[in-house]
């Protein structure tokens, strides 16, 4: 079910990495993304696969639940792989048949991608897993508060991103009833042809459109009923603090960026 | 009593050639008071309450909030300072990820310094009995604990009054409790003056003052005894009254009049009471 | 006859997450042909969880779900017979209104169960008889109406299925007093008009009491009691044990108990409760 899904979603925590200042979190995510497209051979991914890992025992989530969320993306990274594994011609041929070509460096290539597709989908996950959707908007709204001398509306955006996390989940729950309520009148979302199946929406997209304007007239409403005018004049409750954390954390991946450079210049390089 | 809200002659519309909501319409409300609004769905109780703060403004004639014109946009700010509002449905006014974040939402608004938001934050989850989820995330709140949330919220504005519209609809009777006690304590804690529109007649019980809207016109106005002895009225427009009333109306009916107006289960025993001890001499 | 029988339904809900409650664990019960059968509990006490049982919307973990004798789970046929078969009516229908004339959103259903255009129309026509709307409001688009009607047109989008059972989660949730009677005797006629079953949830004693034949209360995922309004109402002190509301006058009742006045059993009904008064004041007369 669509439930199931909990990429996104926030697990309540008081690991390191909970711990960790949320401005931190989002400049070091972005710094491990970089990272994991600076490794250009095994050794150097293998290194930082061990970091994507210790940063993910740290978080002490619950490792079931991860590896089921991450289920309906096996197909995704599999199409990938074997996409690869068609594209590289050179290298030693494994097996010929027709237009298909395997080569034993395709496998290697392959294999390579899709450890590095799964470590960052691991990771980016990881950002939102331990941190507080509030904590992520306000840190988003300081890290962009400088493009505020462009005129953009960084509190704007920010307000936005924290009501759409707010009404996810809520929508999440009235996408399911709907879909039992249509369900319960005969319809049918899983049979029939792409077009049939794209009219079959329609009695789940309809309510939920008109379910969502609704909320949003009332929500406006009641923001400004709380004398919510925009941006300027606010004060926040809440203050971000750096501690001791957040410069281990940046000195261990400033290490490891280094530690990569290093093994891509000392071993041959794959791509 | 201090009056705090004035309709002077109100008279309302959604558009030209829609029928008029509310007909004419003159009252006042007064500070410190728990009043109660009843009517069913379309009586115009729900279309007074957004007058009362300017999410509507008058057809015709004026409404003056704590001295402030609703008429006015300059004094919007100044009305909604001073009456805060709560809606029916819990999860279309809670704006924040996390319980606290949303109390402290209207503070921030009003500019508060940071240090006083988080003390009137943790009082007024203290206050609405939800000070141990506030670092939880609405949505797995029920609808009264939300609709609790959305009150702290009010609170936490330190405005003067309260106006609430059909908060429990959407709840269940555990929910609905939840929230009237904290209205009660609203009441007499902080003194608070209230203004809950509802069809619930139980919900009207313990106010000071009811107010019974039927098609745009205040159709009975007084204290709940006042109010509910009209029974037969009452259900004429499709109101329901207490059930112990009913009882006792139904019991003279057929010649045993217990007498008094038993509002509640408790009163209707006291009142018995009193009856066969009076019969029994 | 039952027409549904629950057998020994086990479900746990969102296993595996954090936030697992467990929602019906054992519960064995059954629905006979034409009776009003009320289902009441607190919120979370698994009374959705089985409603979407007896359509076959949700799969137990264990146990079974008989329709007339034979398990729903049997095929994808029976799954899909039972759905016809068994009318859902989540809560706040009226959310899921989404065709642009009342006649169409309620032909929604009839649609999906093929029939032909004649019977389909047929169907229109009689289930907005039921919920006590006329023709006229075929052709309206259903976002005009008001809250109550909106209700009554997706109601009948269940009714037009001419299910066997019909369901509905709620019904008079966020209606006030006149609609709410509106509704409770639109269920009562289309019951004895049709002799269909009719199974609904509610939070409130007295609409349960008006209308139902028989009572079952589920408490934390377990049948805790069942019965006829009158056997399950008797034991007020039970079910306001459990944190249920009692019906107004049954808590008169047991405050009168409670100040030492003894009038038999239970009431639950202004009359019911005004017969018992007077009977015992007679009593106490004659004394």
């Amino acid at each position: 079910m669509i439930k199931d899904i909990t990429i996104g979603q926030y697990f309540p925590g008081k690991s390191f990495i909970h711990n960790l200042d949320a401005r931190f979190k989002i400049i070091l995510t972005v710094a491990f993304l970089v990272l994991v497209f600076l490794c250009k051979n095994f050794w150097a991914l293998g290194v930082v696969w061990v970091f994507g890992v210790v940063i993910y025992l740290l978080s002490r989530l619950p490792v079931k639940l991860i590896l089921k969320s991450f289920k309906p993306l096996i197909p995704i990274i599999l199409l990938t792989t074997v996409l690869q594994l068609h594209y590289i011609n050179d290298g030693n041929v494994l097996f010929e048949w027709r237009f298909i070509l395997i080569t034993d460096k395709g496998i290697f290539t392959a294999i390579f991608i899709a450890a590095r597709i799964l470590l960052l989908l691991l990771v980016s996950s990881l950002l939102t897993y331990t941190t507080a959707p509030t904590d992520l908007t306000d840190a988003i709204e300081k890290l962009l508060s400088p493009l505020k001398i462009f005129k953009i509306e960084v509190h704007t955006f920010a307000m936005m991103m924290t009501i759409a996390l707010r009404f996810i989940p809520t929508l999440i729950d009235e996408i399911d009833r709907i879909m039992s309520a249509q369900k319960a009148r005969g319809a049918d979302f899983e049979s029939g042809n792409l077009i049939n199946r794209i009219k079959a929406l329609l009695p789940i997209f309809v309510p939920l459109f008109i379910s969502a304007f609704k909320r949003a007239i009332e929500l406006a409403d009641a923001m400004s009923c709380r004398c919510y005018t925009g941006g300027d004049n606010r004060t926040r409750m809440r203050q971000m603090k750096i501690s001791w954390r957040d410069i281990i954390a940046s000195v261990v991946t400033v290490l490891i960026i280094g530690g990569v450079m290093a093994l891509n210049i000392l071993f041959e390089n794959l791509i | 009593m201090n009056k705090i809200i004035e309709f002077k002659n109100v008279s309302f519309s959604y558009s030209d050639e829609e029928e008029r909501v509310l007909k004419n319409l003159s009252l006042d409300f007064y500070e410190g008071q728990f009043t109660c609004v009843l009517g069913h769905n379309g009586s115009g109780k729900s279309t007074m309450a957004k007058l009362i703060n300017a999410l509507l403004i008058p057809t015709e004639g004026s409404v003056i909030s704590f001295g402030f014109d609703t008429a006015d946009e300059k004094n919007e700010t100044d009305i909604r300072r001073n009456i805060g509002m709560v809606f029916q449905n819990p999860d279309n006014q809670i704006v924040a990820t996390i319980v606290e974040d949303d109390v402290a939402f209207g503070p921030e608004n009003l500019g508060i310094e940071r240090s006083e938001i988080r003390q009137r934050v943790d009082e007024a989850l203290k206050l609405v009995d939800m000070y141990e989820y506030r670092r939880h995330e609405p949505h797995r709140l029920s609808g009264g604990q939300k609709q609790r949330v959305a009150i702290a919220g009010i609170i936490a504005m330190q405005t003067r009054c309260i106006v609430l519209d059909e908060p429990t609809a959407m709840l269940d009777p555990k929910g609905r409790r939840e929230v009237m006690n904290a209205l009660m304590k609203l009441k007499e804690d902080l003194g608070i003056s209230i203004i809950l529109v509802t069809h619930f007649m139980d919900e009207a019980v313990n106010a000071d003052r009811v107010i019974v809207m039927n098609d745009g016109e205040v159709c009975v106005d007084g204290t709940p005894r006042e109010v509910f002895t009209k029974v037969d009225l009452l259900k004429s427009i499709g109101l329901a009254v207490p059930k112990p009333l009913e009882l006792a109306e139904a019991l003279r009916k057929s010649g045993v009049d217990i007498g008094g107006t038993p509002l509640t289960s408790q009163e209707f025993v006291n009142e018995y009471k009193k009856f066969t001890e009076t019969r029994g001499q | 006859m039952s027409v549904i029988s629950v057998k020994n339904l086990i479900y746990g809900y969102s296993k595996g997450t954090p936030f697992e409650k467990g929602a019906l664990k054992g519960v064995s019960v059954d629905f006979r042909q034409g009776e009003i059968v009320a289902l009441i509990g607190h919120t979370g006490s698994g009374k959705s969880t089985l409603l979407q049982h007896l359509n076959g919307l949700l799969k137990p973990d264990s146990g079974d779900v008989l329709f007339e004798g034979k398990s729903i789970y049997e095929s994808k046929k029976s799954l899909r017979d039972c759905r016809f078969n068994v009318g859902l009516c989540f809560q706040y229908p009226e959310q899921q209104l989404f065709e642009s004339t009342v006649y169409k959103d309620i032909a929604f259903g009839p649609t999906n169960m093929k029939l032909s255009d004649d019977e389909i129309k047929k169907r229109v026509y009689d289930s907005i008889k039921y919920v006590g709307l006329s023709a006229d409001y075929l052709e309206k688009s259903p976002f005009d109406l008001s809250g109550g009607e909106k209700r009554r047109v997706a109601i009948a989008g269940v009714i037009a299925m001419e299910p066997k059972v019909l369901i509905l989660d709620e019904p008079t949730a966020g209606l006030d007093p006149l609609g709410k009677n509106n509704l409770l005797k639109l269920i009562k006629d289309y019951n004895e008009k049709t002799g269909n079953t009719v199974i609904f949830v509610s939070h409130n004693m007295d609409d349960v009491a008006a209308v139902a034949h028989r009572v079952i209360v589920l408490s934390d995922g377990e049948l805790a009691l069942q019965g006829t309004v009158d056997e399950v109402y008797s034991q007020g002190e039970k079910l306001a044990g459990l944190g249920l509301d009692v019906p107004e006058i049954t808590s008169v009742f047991i405050e009168l108990k409670k100040a030492g006045f003894d009038l038999g059993d239970t009431e639950y009904t202004i009359n019911g409760a005004k017969e018992a008064i007077i009977a015992s004041l007679m009593k106490g007369g004659a004394v």
